[in-house]
């Protein structure tokens, strides 16, 4: 092994601390990604608010929230390259619980239509762990 | 100046504690790049590094051998992609190499 001079290891040193943090773009993908999922589910608990009073509105609303659900997914799985160091546990605890936010929502809206001044509220709060995990993963 | 008395002859010096497969610069490189992701995809790092397709291949191969990283095919849709991951003992030999490192930088 060819010995090195502190000068050449500081050099090294400099490399290792660039090279590590190149990934910041990539990362900033995955949040955008991560909240627009938490968005999405949102809709998808705001439009079970509609399915008693309007139909149509309900089921045009959750076609367009499953395609762009689908596009979202295939973007994210196409364009990420990078995942993001000890941000998995992250991101799978704040989407359980936004999912889980979510299907409480559904099952509040199959007694009737609630009243749009909690429930509109309460929409906001199912997006509210995913997007602010991915505000903190995109600005670690 | 340091005084005779104070170096202890029987210390080894930082360099041997340097890892002789992480030392090699591209092969530096790949795995201070992965250190910073729990995964990252070949073309990612081919990029990052800047290194061609074969040359990554086989630095690769030789630091999967050396168990340093661990190398998962798969696809997406139809498209192959390769991830990229630092093992565990990878991980722990590029930080006492970046020990022995900072060591050797701090004269």
């Amino acid at each position: 092994m060819t010995p090195l001079t502190p000068e050449q290891a500081r050099a090294q040193l400099a490399t290792a601390d660039i090279l590590a943090t190149t990934s910041g773009k990539e990362v900033r993908i995955v949040a955008i990604s991560m909240a627009g999922v938490g968005v999405l589910l949102a809709v998808a608990t705001a439009l079970s608010g509609l399915a008693v009073t309007n139909k149509a509105v309900y089921v045009i609303g959750m076609f367009v929230y499953f395609t762009a659900m689908l596009t979202l997914q295939i973007w994210c799985a196409r364009r990420v390259r990078v995942s993001a160091r000890g941000w998995s546990l992250r991101y799978g605890a704040s989407a359980a619980v936004s999912m889980a936010l979510c299907g409480i929502g559904i099952a509040w809206t199959t007694n009737g239509s609630p009243s749009w001044a909690l429930f509109a509220p309460y929409c906001v709060l199912v997006a509210l762990p995913m997007v602010v995990v991915a505000s903190r993963m995109a600005r670690r | 100046m340091r005084a005779d008395s104070d170096v202890d002859p029987h210390a080894v010096h930082p360099r041997h504690r340097l890892n002789e497969t992480i030392h090699a610069p591209v092969r530096f490189s790949i795995v201070a790049t992965l250190a910073g992701a729990d995964k990252m995809e070949f073309s990612f790092v081919r990029d990052t590094v800047q290194v061609s397709d074969s040359v990554l291949s086989k630095q690769v191969a030789t630091l999967e051998s050396a168990g340093i990283v661990k190398v998962k095919k798969g696809y997406v849709g139809k498209r192959p992609r390769t991830w990229l991951s630092l093992t565990a003992f990878g991980r722990r030999a590029f930080q006492l190499h970046l020990a022995a490192l900072r060591e050797i930088a701090g004269g």
